[in-house]
């Protein structure tokens, strides 16, 4: 069965079936986005909040590692509670059942991973980088350049274990995102789609078409941070 | 901090920059791109996963030029979907729950569309000797502990039609015999193949895993084991956003003769599984 | 001229240096010796306003120093390298001061040549010896021609033929340039040799100061003399 799935998934791909590209294209555009929204957020926030120290400090530390394991289904559940037509929100702007809502519901997930693997990097490294930069005369600004590039590799590892837990995420998704066809199903949804259908084989071939994806993004952003 | 990593740093900040605008554009523009046209319809997974959908909605949409946008979730879901005002028309095949949802004021126009019904399936031997009782009779003889009962015992529309049945021929179901395994129809199948026993199916599962179980159908055709669709739209006045229009002319389309013939004319694996009069 | 005005501070409670007053006019080599904890790195952190004193001030040019300045470079007692090549940490404080390419990339080769880095020109930060780390954290630091050069043990690390030239070439840096560079050393000879002024700092406090043949030859405090002779 495994072995079989393997060679269904590399038919598959080279296939030229349109609706599987369109749904490898929407998982990447719908992941890295989501990934990007909360990564604009979530590094600048992860990088304060590890250079700074004030009261009350820990407990946030604790609630941003609980918000890390945040259950993707009650994620999806509150966006989609938010985001309905019997919403203040909804009313005014409507997107569920878009990408729209699955990038919203997506970067909510990412945001705190994101925020607390960086800030515990800034915890961990930075105070000898700030020091060594002062120490030889950097501005303010020259020693957020230095701190970004030192904690670069911190950083991307920050990104993608926030880009693997969304990619994957299934629960969030079909909430918001309804899995409608052509639409906003995604490779997870999919999967889950064919399993309740019975076409176990079909299914895990796009599980692997998933893990595929998911280990040439990390093959890039490793080759990335060593590019020299 | 060379020239290089100063560049390298334009590059990046550009890149990131460039990737969210890039994001919320096309997500903007996807968002634009729902017409006011489009149609959302809030169905049971069973309905959208017989394959069913796929013959009528072309159909529908070539004829209305409404795109319909399919969300297939739990009958719970789809008409708590219904209520918040998330989509514009339901089908799915819970009675009560569907003259509530019309009594509550938050659907109107229901419509019958089809029925599928379930089906006593048991192994060829039949050690109880069902085969062609009525149903209520049926189950009073396996009750008595002539055979064993499994029972999905997860709440679904098959379970509630189930637990009906079971009341109706004035039985508490429990004791050795009963076993309820919280599961799907298609993993309930399989148990109950491998244990010898009857099980309550929908017509629809038990089509599809024929060949692979040794289970055979020994009750069926009987008004009580009608399991019918209804079709409702949403309340426009208590969700003034949605396609009203669109829901009316889907409700038209799907009970008008055209589409019957098209849900008459529905096999899997030979087997039709729905009815519409 | 750099003037430490009364300066304390404390870690959690604990005073690390108490009322450190101090004159260093410019143009000398001033040595810091004085028992581990002593608080010599802290009073460093200080002098070159990396922390804020918890009273008392520093003055730097007939100026408060309240932020680091550029003209105060520092080499610490565990030195950080970028995660560079050892020619880009090297270029590290001239980059920052947009100083001109070429004339950049000459001093850098010169640097490489003093401290016999020419090989490891680049080699990766993090792959060098603990040695090799001090040598270019030193010559980083020299790199951009500091008006004060303040230096956490520069040679702990160091076999005794590089810590020879580094004190090498410390001294002929302040004599070419003229700065005022103050090092932290456990090396009694070190001092010695290099200090115009030494200071000894023991639990916080200033105990001596004064010209170092005076401090190592004949001290006024018998606790400065017993540490001097290894006998605290
Ligand atoms: N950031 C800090 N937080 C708390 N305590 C500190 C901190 N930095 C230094 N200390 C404490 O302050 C005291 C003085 O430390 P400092 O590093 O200045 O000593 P030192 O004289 O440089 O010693 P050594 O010769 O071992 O390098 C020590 O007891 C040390 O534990
Ligand atoms: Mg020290």
């Amino acid at each position: 069965m495994f072995f079989s799935s393997v060679k269904e998934g590399i038919k598959l791909i080279f296939s030229g079936n349109p609706e599987l590209y369109m749904i490898i294209g929407r998982t990447l555009f719908v992941s890295l986005s989501a990934v990007c929204i909360a990564g604009l957020i979530g590094i600048p926030l992860g990088i304060s909040l590890g250079l700074r120290e004030f009261p009350g400090k820990t407990w946030v530390t604790r609630i941003l590692y609980v918000f890390m394991g945040l259950p993707p289904v009650f994620v999806g559940l509150i966006v989609f509670i938010l985001l309905s037509r019997s919403s203040p929100i909804g009313r005014r702007i409507y997107l569920l059942f878009t990408p729209a809502a699955m990038i919203i519901a997506q970067a909510i997930l990412a945001l705190p991973i994101i925020t607390g693997l960086i800030m515990t990097a800034v915890e961990e490294k930075a105070e000898p980088i700030i020091l060594t930069s002062k120490g030889l005369g950097a501005n303010a600004l020259q020693i957020k350049l230095t701190l970004l590039t030192e904690l670069k590799i911190s950083f991307i590892a920050g990104v993608v274990a926030a880009l693997g837990r969304v990619i994957a995420e299934v629960g969030a998704v079909t909430l918001v995102g309804g899995d409608i066809e052509g639409y906003t199903r995604v490779l997870t949804t999919a999967i889950v789609l064919e399993t309740r259908k019975g076409h176990f084989q079909l299914a895990l071939a796009l599980g692997l078409i998933l893990l595929f994806i998911s280990f040439l993004i990390n093959t890039a952003l490793y080759h990335w941070q060593y590019r020299r | 901090m060379t020239k290089q990593t100063r560049l390298l740093h334009k590059r990046m900040a550009f890149s990131l920059v460039f990737l969210c605008v890039f994001g919320l554009i096309l997500s903007l523009t996807l968002f634009a791109q729902e017409k006011k046209e489009d149609l959302v319809l809030a169905t049971t997974t069973s309905t959208k996963d017989s394959g069913l959908l796929n013959q009528l909605l072309p159909i529908f949409e070539a004829e209305e030029g409404i795109k319909v946008k399919v969300i297939a979730v739990g009958t719970g879901q789809a008409i708590k979907t219904g209520e918040m005002g998330d989509c514009d028309v339901i089908l799915v095949h819970a009675r009560a729950a569907e003259d509530k949802f019309v009594d509550d004021g938050y659907g109107v126009h229901r419509r019958d569309v089809m029925y599928n019904d379930f089906i006593l399936v048991g192994p060829k031997e039949d050690p109880a000797h069902v085969q062609g009782l009525p149903i209520l009779e049926a189950l009073q003889v396996i009750a008595k502990g002539k055979g064993i009962f499994v029972s999905r015992g997860d709440d679904s529309g098959t379970h509630k039609k189930e637990l009906e049945l079971w009341q109706k021929a004035g039985i508490k179901p429990q004791g050795k015999w009963y076993k309820a395994v919280g599961k799907g129809m298609g993993d309930t199948l399989v148990m109950t193949n491998e244990l010898g026993a009857y099980t309550l199916a929908d017509r629809g599962t038990y089509a599809a895993m024929k060949k692979r179980l040794a289970l055979v159908s020994l009750v069926y055709g009987e008004t009580a084991l009608f399991n019918p669709y209804g079709v409702i739209a949403v309340n426009p006045q208590r969700h003034p956003g949605v396609n009203y229009q669109g829901a009316m002319a889907f409700i038209e389309f799907i009970t008008s003769p055209r589409a019957k013939k098209v849900i008459n004319n529905y096999k899997v694996n030979g087997e039709q599984l729905f009815i519409a009069e | 001229m750099l003037t430490a005005e009364n300066l304390t501070q404390t870690y959690d409670g604990r005073t690390v240096v108490q009322n450190f007053t101090f004159e260093f006019p410019p143009g000398k080599i001033y040595g810091v010796i004085g028992p581990n904890g002593a608080g010599k790195s802290t009073l460093l952190r200080l002098l070159s306003a990396m922390e804020k004193p918890l009273s008392g001030r520093v003055f730097f040019q007939e100026k408060p120093l309240v932020e680091p300045a550029p003209e105060i470079c520092c080499v610490w007692q565990r030195p950080y390298l970028f995660q560079r090549t050892v020619a880009e940490n090297i270029a590290y404080g001239l980059s920052i001061r947009k100083r001109n390419r070429q004339v950049a990339r000459r001093r850098i080769e010169e640097l490489l040549a003093i401290f016999k880095l020419q090989e490891l020109r680049d080699q990766r930060a993090s792959k060098l010896s603990g040695g090799e780390t001090a040598r270019v954290a030193i010559a980083r630091a020299l790199a951009v021609q500091p008006q004060v050069l303040i230096l956490d043990e520069p040679t702990a690390n160091l076999d005794p033929g590089n810590t020879r030239l580094v004190e090498k070439v410390i001294r002929r840096v302040h004599q070419e340039e003229g700065n005022t560079v103050i090092i932290v050393t456990h090396d009694m000879f070190q001092a010695k040799r290099l200090a115009d002024i030494t200071l000894y700092l023991s639990g916080g406090r200033l105990i001596e100061s004064g010209c170092s043949r005076q401090v190592f030859g004949s001290p006024f405090s018998e606790e400065t003399r017993r540490f001097i002779n290894g006998e605290l």
